[in-house]
C-alpha cells in the first residue's frame, strides 16, 4: 500500500466520497403564527468536492463559517436542504437502510474528546458500542477494541475498565479515535478534533492519524481553524467564508500562491518562522458580517482590500479546474457576467 | 417586553379553558347518575326526560361544555345540592376566609422564609447555617395537618392561649380575636412555604457572595452591612416569585388545614361537599380557585421581568 | 510516544484488565458516607421492614379493639403506645398503617415515573413538534395546583384506595414529566449522543444505552423528593374521607378519627402524623444527600 501520493485521483475513477451542491439553511425567526418575514442563516451553501482514497482534505476558515455544519451535513446529524452524496458511487440518504451502512463507512471525531464519550461506560464499551450496533458479537468486539487501544497508543490491561474522567484530554482523544475504527469506516471526519490538545500531544495525535491512514487505507476529512495543521495533515484544502467555499485545490498549492484574497488575508495571519513564506497580502479587516444579514454580492466584500464595484454586486461563481477553484471576480472574471468583466 | 406581557396573556387563556375543560369533565368520571339526588327514585321516564332536559343533559356533550362554561362565565356555577344555595354565593361566601388565611400565612412564610434564608447563606457551613437547613427541610416535609393538629395540642389544649378551631365569626369578636382565630391554621399552612422560601433565598445567597461583584464591593471598602444591603436586594425577587407561587397553592392548598381548624372557607366548601358528594359545588370551586392560580402565576411571570432586569423574556 | 507494533498485539486475558469503580458505586459510596443520609436510610428501612413484617411484630388484630381498654396512654402495659378511640393497639394500627400509607405513597410516584417518564424521555429526546404537544399538555394540568387536582378528582370519583391511586398518579405525572424532559433535552445534545447517531445506532438503542444513564441522576434526586409529597398527599386524602375507608388502618385516616382525643390523649393522638412526617423527611433529607453524593466528577 506504497502507492500513496498527494493525488490519487484516477481519471475516470470513481471518488471515494462525492459531495454535490450541499446546501442548508436554519429558519431563525419569523414566518411562524405570529407573522413577520421568515428569517434564514444560510449556514452551508453548494459545498461540492470529491474525496479519493487514503487522502485527506483538509476544511479550513473562521469559526463559524459553517466548517462544523458541513460535517454534520455529510454525516446526516442534520438533514440537508438540498446536495446529493454518494460514497463508492451509492447515494445515500434515499433510505434507512443506506444511511445505516452510510454511518458505518463514515465516522466522526468530535472536538471535546470529554463530552464525546459516554460518562457512564467504561472506554472498553464506548468502543464496542458502535460494533455491536452493527451486528459484530460482544467477543469480538471486545477483541477489537482492545486491538485497536494497543493501535492507538492505550494499554488495554490499564484503560480498558476505566470511565472517561479518568483519562487526560489527549488520552480521550485516542479512546475516540479507537471508537471511530471499532466499525471498521472508509472515511473518518474530523471537527476540530486536536485543537482542545496541548501542542505536544497534538502532534503525537497528528503522527497516529496519519499512521492509521495508511494502515487502515481511511480517507479522512480534516475541519480545522489551524492552519498550520490542516497543511501537515491534508492533500487538499477547501476554504470556506460564511458557509461558501472560495478556493478548493491541492494543499501545497492554495497554501503557496493562494488566490482568493480571504485566503490571502488568512494565510497572512499564520504566524510563520520563514520570512519567504510570508504572503503580502493585507490582514483581514474587521469581524465578519452577521449570517443573518449576508452583503450583496460577494459576501467577502465589505473586508476586502481589492474590492471592486462588480463584486458588491454580484456573488462570484466558483470555477477553475477539476483540480484548482476560486471564487473571485478579480481572479476569474467569468465568475460573474462576462460582460461585466473589467 | 410589552410583546412578552401580550404573549403571556395571550398564552393563559388556552390554559384557563383547558383548566375548565377539566373541571368539566369532574362531572362526568363522578359514578353515579348526576339526576339521582334531583329525582325520586320512581320517576317515571316522562319526568326523567323532563328533568334531562331542563338541565340541558340530553344534548351532545360538547355543547353541554359550551352551555356550563357559558353558566360559568356569567358566575352560575349551578345549584348546591347539599344546601339548595347558589354554588357562587356558596364560593362567595367562602373564599374570603380562604384569601384571607393565604395572605396571612404569605406574610409569615416571607418574613420567616427571608430571615431564615439570609442567616443560613450568610453562614454556609456553620452551625447557625445547619439549624436554619434543618428548620427548613422539617418545614417542607411536615404534613401541614398535622403540623395543625399539634399546635392545637400545644397552644390550646395546653396552655389554652389560642382557640383551637372555627374563625370567631359572631358579631360582638374584636379585632384581636378574631385575628387570635387565624394563628394557628396560618402558622400551619405557613410552614412548607416558609421551608421553600428558606432555601432558594439560602442557596441564592451563598451564590450571590461567592460573585465577583462582591468581593469588588469590600474591595471599594464598603460596610458588611452595605453589602448586606445588596445582597439581600438581589434575593429579593427570587422570593418574590416563590412566594407568589406559594400564595395560589396556599389558596387552593388549604383543604386539609382548613378541615382541621374549621375554617369556614374554601376548602372547608370542598370538604363539605366532597363528604355529601355535592359535585357542583365541587367542581364550581375547583374551577374559580384553579382560575385564581393560573392568574396568580400570569402576575408572577410578568411583574418578575419588571421586578429582576437581569431577567430577559421574550 | 510508544508505539506498539502488530506482533505485540495479543490481547492480554481479561483476569488482568484494570476495572474502575462505576459511577453508581461511587455514590453509594458516597451515600453510605454521609451520616444523615445513611440514619434516613435506616429510619426509612425500619419503618418499611415494620409495614412489611408487622403481622410478625405483633400479637393484636389491627381492627379488632376492646371498649373497656379505649384511649391508654402511651406506656400502658401491653400497649406500650397507647390504644385508639376503639381500644385498638396503637403500635399495631401503626404498623399495619404504615402498609398502606407507604402503598398509597410509592405507588402513584413509581407509576407516575413510569408514564411521565416515558412521555418525558420521547419529548426530549426527539424534540421539535411532539415535544410541544405533549409539554403543552402537562402544561395544562400544571395549571392545577396539585393538592387541589388531587383532592377535585379523588373528590369526584369518590372515597376508594384505587381512586385515590389514580388522582395522585395523574398529578404526579406532569412534575415528573418535566424533570425527565429537561434531563433527556440537555442529555440529547451531548456529543456522545450525536457520536452513537453517527455510529448509525437506532432511537431505541441511543436511548437505552445513552440516554437513560445519564438522565437517571437528576430523575432519581427528584423522585425521592417527590416521594416525600406523595407521602404527605396520600395521607391527606384519607384525612379528609378520600382514600383509605375504616376500618382499615392508615397514617392520615388514623389521625383524623383520632382528633376526638385531642384533649383526652394528645400524645397519642399526634403519632400517625409523626410517622408521615418521619417517612416525609427523611425521603427530603435522603434526596438533599442523594444530590451531594452525586456530586462527582
Amino acid at each position: 500500500m506504497n502507492d500513496m501520493t498527494a493525488n490519487t485521483a484516477t481519471p475516470g475513477g470513481t471518488p471515494k466520497l462525492s459531495v454535490r451542491e450541499l446546501s442548508k439553511r436554519f429558519h431563525v425567526s419569523g414566518g411562524g403564527l405570529m407573522g413577520g418575514e421568515a428569517r434564514y442563516v444560510h449556514a452551508v451553501s453548494d459545498v461540492n468536492f470529491n474525496l479519493d482514497k487514503g487522502t485527506t482534505i483538509g476544511i479550513v476558515g473562521e469559526s463559524g463559517c459553517g466548517k462544523s455544519t458541513t460535517a454534520r451535513l455529510i454525516m446526516h446529524l442534520i438533514n440537508p436542504d438540498s446536495g446529493k452524496i454518494s460514497l463508492d458511487g451509492d447515494p445515500v440518504g434515499a433510505d434507512p437502510a443506506s444511511l445505516k451502512k452510510f454511518r458505518r463507512d463514515v465516522q466522526m471525531v468530535f472536538q471535546d474528546s470529554s463530552a464525546s464519550l459516554n460518562p457512564r461506560l467504561t472506554i472498553e464499551q464506548s468502543i464496542m458500542f458502535g460494533a455491536t450496533i452493527h451486528g459484530t458479537p460482544k467477543a469480538e468486539a471486545r477483541k477489537r477494541s482492545h486491538y485497536l487501544l494497543n493501535r492507538v497508543g492505550l494499554d488495554p490491561a490499564r484503560f480498558a475498565g476505566r470511565y472517561p474522567h479518568e483519562l487526560s484530554g489527549g488520552q480521550r482523544q485516542r479512546v475516540n479515535i479507537a471508537r471511530a475504527l471499532a466499525v471498521q469506516p472508509k472515511v473518518v471526519i474530523f471537527d476540530e478534533a486536536v485543537s482542545a490538545l496541548d501542542k505536544s500531544v497534538e502532534a503525537q495525535v497528528l503522527n497516529l492519524l496519519n499512521e492509521l491512514r495508511e494502515e487502515f487505507e481511511l480517507s479522512y476529512i480534516f475541519i480545522s481553524h489551524d492552519l498550520h495543521v490542516v497543511r501537515y495533515i491534508s492533500d487538499t484544502v477547501m476554504v470556506m467564508y460564511l458557509g461558501q467555499v472560495v478556493e478548493y485545490g491541492p494543499v501545497e498549492d492554495v497554501y503557496n500562491t493562494p488566490q482568493h484574497p480571504y485566503t490571502k488575508a488568512l494565510l497572512s495571519s499564520m504566524l510563520s518562522v520563514d520570512p519567504d513564506d510570508r504572503t503580502d497580502a493585507a490582514p483581514i479587516q474587521g469581524d465578519p458580517p452577521s449570517p443573518l444579514d449576508l452583503p450583496s454580492g460577494c459576501c467577502f466584500s465589505p473586508r476586502c482590500s481589492h474590492v471592486a464595484d462588480i463584486c458588491r454586486s454580484l456573488s462570484p461563481r466558483i470555477t477553475g479546474t477539476r483540480t484548482r477553484q476560486v471564487a473571485c471576480h478579480l481572479v476569474d472574471p467569468a465568475a460573474g457576467h462576462p460582460e461585466c468583466a473589467t | 417586553m410589552l410583546q412578552y406581557i401580550v404573549k403571556r396573556l395571550i398564552y393563559a387563556v388556552p390554559v384557563a379553558l383547558a383548566v375548565s375543560v377539566i373541571c368539566f369533565s369532574l362531572v362526568q368520571i363522578a359514578p353515579g347518575d348526576p339526576l339521582a339526588v334531583v329525582l325520586p327514585a320512581d320517576a317515571s321516564q316522562e319526568i326523567i326526560d323532563q328533568t334531562k332536559a331542563r338541565y340541558g343533559l340530553d344534548k351532545p356533550l360538547v355543547t353541554q361544555y359550551f352551555l356550563w362554561l357559558g353558566n360559568a362565565l356569567t358566575g352560575d356555577f349551578g345549584i348546591s345540592i347539599a344546601t339548595g344555595r347558589s354554588v357562587s354565593a356558596e364560593i362567595a361566601s367562602a373564599i374570603g376566609y380562604s384569601l384571607g388565611l393565604a395572605i396571612f400565612a404569605t406574610l409569615i412564610a416571607l418574613v420567616v422564609g427571608l430571615t431564615f434564608g439570609l442567616v443560613a447563606g450568610y453562614n454556609i457551613g456553620k452551625p447557625i447555617d445547619k439549624i436554619a437547613s434543618a428548620v427548613a427541610i422539617s418545614g417542607v416535609s411536615v404534613p401541614s395537618y398535622w403540623l395543625g393538629v399539634v399546635l392545637v395540642v400545644i397552644f390550646s389544649v395546653h396552655l389554652g392561649w389560642l382557640p383551637a378551631m372555627g374563625a370567631g365569626i359572631n358579631e360582638d369578636a374584636g379585632l384581636s380575636e378574631r385575628l387570635s382565630f387565624m394563628v394557628l391554621p396560618s402558622i400551619a399552612l405557613a410552614a412548607m412555604p416558609a421551608g421553600i422560601v428558606t432555601r432558594s433565598v439560602r442557596a441564592l445567597v451563598a451564590d450571590v457572595l461567592t460573585k465577583e461583584f462582591v468581593n469588588a464591593l469590600r474591595a471599594k471598602g464598603l460596610s458588611e452591612f452595605q453589602i448586606f444591603i445588596h445582597v439581600t436586594r438581589n434575593a429579593a425577587p427570587t422570593a418574590l416569585t416563590v412566594i407568589g407561587v406559594q400564595l395560589g397553592y396556599l389558596m387552593a392548598g388549604s383543604i386539609l388545614v382548613e378541615t382541621v381548624f374549621s375554617w369556614p372557607g374554601t376548602g372547608l366548601l370542598l370538604n363539605n361537599a366532597i363528604l355529601t358528594r355535592d359535585i357542583p359545588v365541587l367542581q364550581g370551586t375547583t374551577l374559580v380557585l384553579a382560575l385564581v392560580f393560573v392568574l396568580l402565576n400570569l402576575v408572577v411571570d410578568i411583574t418578575q421581568p419588571l421586578l429582576d432586569p437581569r431577567i430577559k423574556r421574550t | 510516544m510508544t508505539m506498539i507494533s502488530e506482533t505485540q498485539n495479543k490481547v492480554q486475558p481479561e483476569a488482568q484488565v484494570h476495572v474502575s469503580r462505576g459511577y453508581w458505586q461511587t455514590v453509594w459510596r458516597n451515600l453510605r458516607r454521609d451520616p444523615v443520609a445513611a440514619v434516613c436510610m435506616i429510619v426509612l428501612a425500619l419503618i418499611f421492614a415494620g409495614a412489611i413484617f408487622a403481622p410478625l411484630l405483633t400479637r393484636y388484630d389491627p381492627a379488632v379493639g376492646s371498649i373497656v381498654s379505649r384511649l391508654k396512654p402511651v406506656g400502658t402495659e401491653g400497649h406500650i403506645l397507647g390504644t385508639d378511640e376503639q381500644g385498638r393497639d396503637m403500635l399495631t394500627r401503626l404498623l399495619y398503617g404504615g402498609r398502606m400509607s407507604l402503598l398509597m405513597g410509592t405507588v402513584p410516584v413509581l407509576l407516575a415515573l413510569v408514564i411521565g417518564g416515558s412521555l418525558g424521555t420521547i419529548a426530549g429526546y426527539f424534540g421539535g413538534r411532539l415535544n410541544t404537544v405533549i409539554m403543552r399538555a402537562a402544561d395544562v394540568l400544571f395549571a392545577f395546583p396539585s393538592v387541589l387536582l388531587a383532592v377535585a378528582i379523588a373528590g369526584a370519583l369518590g372515597a376508594g384506595v384505587g381512586n385515590a391511586l389514580v388522582a395522585l398518579t395523574i398529578v404526579l405525572i406532569p412534575p415528573l414529566l418535566r424533570v425527565t424532559e429537561s434531563a433527556a433535552t440537555q442529555v440529547r445534545a451531548l456529543d456522545y449522543v450525536e457520536a452513537a447517531q453517527a455510529s448509525g445506532a437506532g432511537s431505541l438503542t441511543i436511548i437505552r444505552v445513552h440516554v437513560l444513564g445519564n438522565m437517571l441522576g437528576p430523575v432519581l434526586v427528584y423522585s425521592t423528593s417527590l416521594l416525600s409529597v406523595a407521602i404527605i398527599m396520600a395521607a391527606g386524602l384519607s384525612f379528609i374521607g378520600l382514600g383509605a375507608k375504616p376500618p382499615t388502618a392508615e397514617w392520615g385516616l388514623m389521625l383524623n378519627t383520632l382528633r376526638t382525643a385531642i384533649y383526652s390523649q394528645p400524645l397519642v393522638t399526634i403519632l400517625p402524623g409523626l410517622f408521615i412526617f418521619l417517612v416525609s423527611l427523611s425521603f427530603n433529607l435522603l434526596s438533599d444527600g442523594l444530590r451531594s453524593a452525586m456530586d462527582v466528577s
